[in-house]
């Protein structure tokens, strides 16, 4: 009760002062009085800009819950906000896109890969190409890598398996080698 | 095994190091110190340091262990303890036969990894 009251007194006091005020300063006062409308409601535009931009699942706010006495409800509001964590953001298997294949295909990598004792040649005559093969390496290991760290993953490609060994580094898996065991 | 016209050269500490490395990890101590004995008269015949090739004299005893790379992963590891690359080592006919370092960076590699930032997983 005492809140509330105190409540309504700061808000006539600003709309006084605003009335007073020259017209320059009566955005300001109201702009104060919307900030202090929107504290009293627990719904801070900061908060909103927070659970926007975080992938986390968040608390829903009560629009209309009165703060518990002695709690800060910014305070309250961010412990809620937890930030991101880029590992668990991390589904298994990103990264496999365009970064991947570029990483893959690169001149010193394919030819690091297709060396003679890897014995990938069968499948290079038969896809047509290195950049095939690597591809049919980065769709299989595709949901199976980690979230980051080294993997080996073994994958069949046209019958033959391909033990593929790299790494998830930032978000990009980067093939290290491959060889037919 | 080696061709002996092949140029050859000696295999550097640092290359030797890698190798005594992985090789103690092995979980085979006899084919390991076979192996190890090869090593200790290895030569380099040729590649870059992402695929260095060996060459072991025919007089020296070839382990009993299967074609391919050794059951060790090397993981090189950067300051930040990140995964910067691996090494493997061949072998073909019980003879050791490659040094291969598949690297995770975006340029390849000039040197092996040292032996202090390696990390068997």
């Amino acid at each position: 009760m005492n809140r509330r009251l105190g409540t309504a007194i700061a808000v006539l006091l600003l709309a006084v002062t605003a009335l007073l005020l020259p017209a320059a300063d009566r955005a300001d006062a109201a702009t104060t009085s919307h900030v202090l409308s929107l504290f009293r409601y627990g719904d801070l535009p900061n908060n909103r800009a927070a659970a926007a931009a975080s992938p986390v699942e968040t608390a829903p706010l009560d629009g209309h819950q009165e703060p518990q006495a002695g709690l800060d409800p910014n305070g309250a509001d961010r412990a809620q906000l937890r930030p991101s964590d880029p590992r668990s953001a991390t589904e298994a298997g990103a990264g496999l896109g365009d970064d991947a294949l570029a990483y893959a295909t690169r001149a010193e990598k394919l030819d690091h890969i297709f060396v003679p004792k890897h014995n990938l040649d069968p499948l290079v005559q038969q896809l047509g190409g290195r950049e095939a093969v690597v591809e049919q390496m980065l769709s299989g290991v595709k949901g199976l890598t980690p979230a980051s760290g080294t993997f080996e993953i073994p994958v069949t490609i046209s019958g033959q398996t391909v033990v593929v060994r790299g790494a998830v580094v930032n978000g990009v898996v980067k093939l290290g080698t491959a060889f037919t065991p | 095994m080696s061709d002996a016209r092949s140029s050859k050269r000696s295999m550097t500490l640092s290359t030797h190091a890698v190798l005594l490395w992985v090789l103690r990890a092995m979980p085979d101590h006899a084919a390991a110190q076979v192996l190890y004995e090869q090593s200790m008269v290895a030569s380099v015949t040729s590649g870059p340091v992402t695929m260095v090739e060996l060459a072991i004299p025919p007089s020296c005893e070839s382990a009993d262990v299967p074609d391919g790379p050794l059951p060790v992963r090397a993981v090189a590891l950067d300051g930040q303890g990140e995964p910067v690359g691996e090494v493997l080592v061949w072998v073909s006919n019980g003879y050791l036969s490659t040094i291969e370092y598949a690297w995770y960076t975006d340029v390849a590699p000039t040197e092996l990894p040292p032996t202090s930032r390696l990390r068997q997983e």
